[in-house]
């Protein structure tokens, strides 16, 4: 969903991408990380979507993995064929890979836990599974 | 790639302090290498849940740090370069070992059309004739990194072949299970 390189870019265009209803260019770029002076041309090729994490959803033996990234409003999406889905819409608990443990003879995950508003995620600590 | 790591003494070969992790020479921008390590302390314990009944494991170490490197074919230059890993870390090419990129090929096993032999199997991967081969010659069970899927449906990913250029190899299982490469003659 990335802004285009050139030619013009609205206000609108801006915050659909941010994925606020408001807010004036001074906010927007704020969410950006972009210090002042502001300048609409800044946003030119912007992505307001950084990569965050792949995790696996709901149960780590449901090898349901996918792509998360954290969007300029705050939010937290999955990601998968070009959409975007807020995390908790999907799953409330993910599940991070961290290592195969040869003593207990399974995989540790890292519980996370993420808010109705996609915006927190909570380390619950480590969880042990064998698939 | 060189990683140091928390000391490992292997008994008869001495102590361990660097882990290696290689790349193949045509690793892709469509390829990525997710590296993980962390660093434990043997002398505390940890705990954590296990998830299907809740019950609180002990582990016999705590981590005092995790790591995960993300590497994907962008960041050949850099790993080559060693410029934006951490200095310890020196990434150094496989030419010995090339993934066939070139024309995706996997061999994929279905019963129904007979051949001969892994090797005839081989020269048609080597010759590109066919990206889909079909066999349910028992000789090919042998072969034990054409598939692996039961059905014999799913093909392995390219690394189930290795080629230097010219010569396509393939695992072979023998007796007692032991595996070697054998090329495609």
């Amino acid at each position: 969903m990335t802004l285009v390189s050139s030619g013009q870019i609205s206000i609108n265009d801006i915050r659909n991408e941010i994925g606020t209803s408001d807010g004036s260019l001074r906010a927007l770029s704020s969410l950006a990380g972009k210090s002042t002076p502001d300048s609409m041309s800044e946003f030119y090729s912007y992505d307001a979507f950084t990569y965050h994490a792949d995790w696996g959803a709901d149960n780590p033996c449901n090898y349901d993995y996918y792509t998360l990234y954290l969007r300029a409003n705050g939010v937290y999406y999955k990601y998968i064929s070009g959409v975007y889905t807020p995390m908790y819409d999907y799953a409330e608990f993910w599940y991070e890979y961290l290592y195969y443990d040869s003593f207990f003879d399974g995989n540790v995950y890292k519980e996370w836990q993420v808010n109705a508003t996609s915006t927190v995620l909570t380390d619950n600590g480590d969880v042990f599974s064998v698939c | 790639m060189k990683e140091k790591i928390q000391p490992v003494v292997i008994e008869g070969k001495g102590t361990a302090s660097e882990a290696l992790v290689e790349i193949q020479s045509r690793f892709t921008t469509q390829d990525k290498a997710v590296i993980y390590y962390d660093l434990r302390d043997t002398t505390q314990t940890s705990t954590m849940r296990r998830l299907s009944d809740g019950v609180i494991l002990t582990r016999p170490y705590k981590i005092l740090s995790y790591q995960k490197i993300i590497v994907t074919g962008n960041d050949r230059a850099s790993i080559q370069a060693d410029a934006t890993f951490a200095s310890n870390i020196v990434f150094r090419e496989r030419t010995d070992i090339i993934k066939d990129t070139g024309t995706n090929t996997a061999i994929t096993l279905i019963a129904g059309i007979s051949y001969s032999s892994a090797e005839e199997a081989c020269l048609f991967f080597a010759k590109k004739n066919t990206k889909t081969f079909y066999i349910d010659n028992e000789d090919f069970a042998l072969a034990t990194l054409i598939t692996e899927d039961e059905e014999m449906q799913t093909p392995l990913a390219d690394d189930a072949y290795i080629s230097d250029g010219q010569i396509v190899r393939y695992w072979f299982k023998g007796s007692f299970d032991q595996e070697f490469l054998k090329e495609c003659r």
